[in-house]
């Protein structure tokens, strides 16, 4: 910075050895069959799909391996199931890593991951107002876009709008 | 005047305070500096529909409590029923519509990850010139509301005056001063006119040889210097812990620029610096930002320098795109931090599920973290700062 320059404060230039291939290697090891596939999205991004029961344990093993960022965490919705979908990387590093887990559209609670990154608080909210699924353990499980008093979950595939404001779609 | 007693004439003594109000309404002594009070959502200083339940201790901010959702469209449940070509109008409008060309562009850039098109040299470096223009603009903007919000009044009409013709350059190259639309799949909708090219630079440097003026109007000033230095301090480690992104990772001293470190479209061939800060306060962060304009600006002169001839938009993009089943992720710096976009395909005409990834989503979620133990008046200027843009938090 050009200002008054204060001793002791040199920029941090984030490094990181997080090699991802090396993380899903290691959580083979320790998920084993809870790690049900682990493929490439041929865009530098490690895909990994656990079981639900898996999932938890997977996010801390990514956090402790290095992966400090988060980029989302959501659900797709597939009509007969949910996919929770949270996706990480290591500043430092391009390594980014996508953990999936499928679950029931209905009736499950999903494993908190607010105390591992900060970011997913609200992600998690978000999440939970918009498709409906709970998840187990967040200090602060409130809607968060919709009043508390809303109907329904939007982005759910089944959702109907009671108050239908819109237009006739085009397709 | 002093009641009096009717019959002995004298003066009644003062009923103490204790006999007027009843002891259980009465509330311990500690409470009386206890305050809650709501912060918008109608508020100048929280740039939109921003409401903050805070309460105070005093004056100063004890809790915090941000709440969210005024202007929420939805965004994602819209481009589930929108074709792939439709949803670059939603982007721009209901995301982070004082940075449109860049969430134009990250859908952009998911997008052709999933169809697998490949955009022309000269749409690139468009892109690139229009998208740091953007950025310049969303600056100055955010500056001069900082400014505004600070009483500094004549900083924020030359910063408008100042982003004024930056807005011009892009009103005359795709017709829009806002909301853009500017980016297609594939390339760019429209080239630059005759001559807009050395106007480009003719502008942006106009602008750049202002800010000293600037710097000695609002960032030099002893006011702000005593209302910015040491207020919401951030150490680099907890920036990364509460997840701090864009110039507030940067001012903290973090030097992280998804342009530098995980480049996209053809950032990899620009020289600029990373500005960072040392404290991560308020001052740091202004501090950032107007040096960012500076680095946008060295940007846009060496793509004007080295744009290439050639098509503007990528041939045999399908009008009815129907990418086959899959999913991709694509992330760029706005000005206000990390963007994303996550697509999945089901093989449809449209999306089959989108994830918005907002910067102002996660910068208002660090809000408390930032602003607890600073007074109410530090607060709006933090939140002028973090510069958030509803449209982005809500979506």
């Amino acid at each position: 910075m050009t200002t008054e320059a204060r001793p002791g404060a040199a920029p941090l230039v984030p490094r990181s050895d997080f090699d991802a291939e090396r993380l899903a290697d290691a959580l083979a090891a320790e998920l084993g069959s809870d790690l049900l596939e682990r493929t490439a999205d041929g865009h530098g991004v490690l895909c990994l799909r656990t079981s639900l029961a898996g999932y938890r344990r997977a996010a801390e093993r990514l956090r402790q391996h290095g992966a400090d960022r988060l980029d989302f965490l959501t659900f797709v919705d597939w009509r007969d199931h949910f996919t929770l979908t949270l996706q990480v990387y290591a500043l430092g590093s391009r390594a980014v890593v996508r953990l999936k887990a499928d679950l029931p559209r209905d009736g499950v609670e999903v494993p908190t991951v607010s105390d591992l990154w900060f970011g997913a608080g609200w992600e998690e909210r978000e999440a939970y107002d918009l498709f409906g699924v709970r998840f187990a353990g967040h200090p602060d499980l409130r809607r968060i876009l919709l009043p508390e008093a809303w109907h329904g979950h939007p982005l759910r595939k089944d959702y109907v709008d009671d108050v239908d404001i819109s237009r006739p779609q085009y397709f | 005047m002093t009641p009096h007693d009717e019959k002995t004439r004298q003066p009644q003594a003062a009923v103490p305070p204790e006999r007027l109000v009843p002891e259980e309404d009465r509330g311990a002594p500690d409470d009386v500096q206890d305050f809650l009070i709501n912060v918008g959502p109608h508020h100048p200083g929280t740039h939109g529909v921003l409401r903050l339940v805070v309460h105070l201790d005093g004056e100063k901010v004890a809790g915090l409590d941000p709440r969210i959702g005024y202007m929420h469209r939805s965004l994602e449940k819209i481009v589930e029923n929108r074709t792939y070509h439709q949803v670059i109008a939603f982007t721009d409008r209901t995301a982070d519509y004082l940075a449109a060309m860049h969430n134009d562009w990250v859908y952009c850039l998911a997008a052709e990850k999933l169809l697998g098109i490949t955009v022309p040299e000269r749409a690139e470096y468009l892109r690139v010139i229009t998208g740091e223009i953007n950025r310049m603009t969303s600056h100055l903007l955010s500056l001069g509301a900082l400014g505004l919000d600070s009483g500094a009044t004549t900083y924020f009409l030359w910063c408008f005056a100042a982003r004024e013709r930056l807005v011009r350059l892009l009103e005359d190259i795709c017709g829009a001063r806002l909301t853009y639309v500017y980016m297609r799949l594939g390339g760019v909708i429209a080239d630059a006119p005759p001559g807009w090219l050395e106007r480009v630079d003719e502008v942006v440097h106009g602008v750049i040889a202002e800010l000293p003026r600037h710097r000695a109007l609002f960032h030099d000033n002893y006011i702000w210097h005593q209302r910015s230095r040491g207020i919401s301090t951030l150490t680099p480690a907890e920036a990364l812990r509460i997840g701090a992104q864009g110039p507030v990772l940067r001012a903290a001293g973090v030097k992280w620029d998804l342009r530098r470190d995980m480049p996209y479209s053809i950032y990899d061939r620009f020289e600029f610096d990373i500005p960072v800060g040392t404290t991560g306060d308020v001052y740091d962060r202004t501090e950032v930002r107007l040096q960012e304009i500076v680095e946008s600006a060295k940007i846009i002169r060496q793509a004007v320098r080295d744009i290439p001839e050639g098509p503007i938009l990528a041939k045999r993009v399908p009008r009815l795109p129907a990418p086959p089943p899959g999913e991709v992720y694509a992330r760029l710096e706005s000005p206000r931090g990390e963007i994303g976009c996550y697509l999945v395909s089901d093989g449809g005409i449209k999306p089959y599920r989108m994830k918005w990834r907002g910067a102002s989503f996660h910068n208002v979620a660090m809000l408390p973290e930032l602003a607890v133990g600073y007074t109410l008046s530090d607060l709006i200027n933090i939140v002028g700062t973090l510069d958030p843009v509803m449209g982005d938090v809500d979506r």
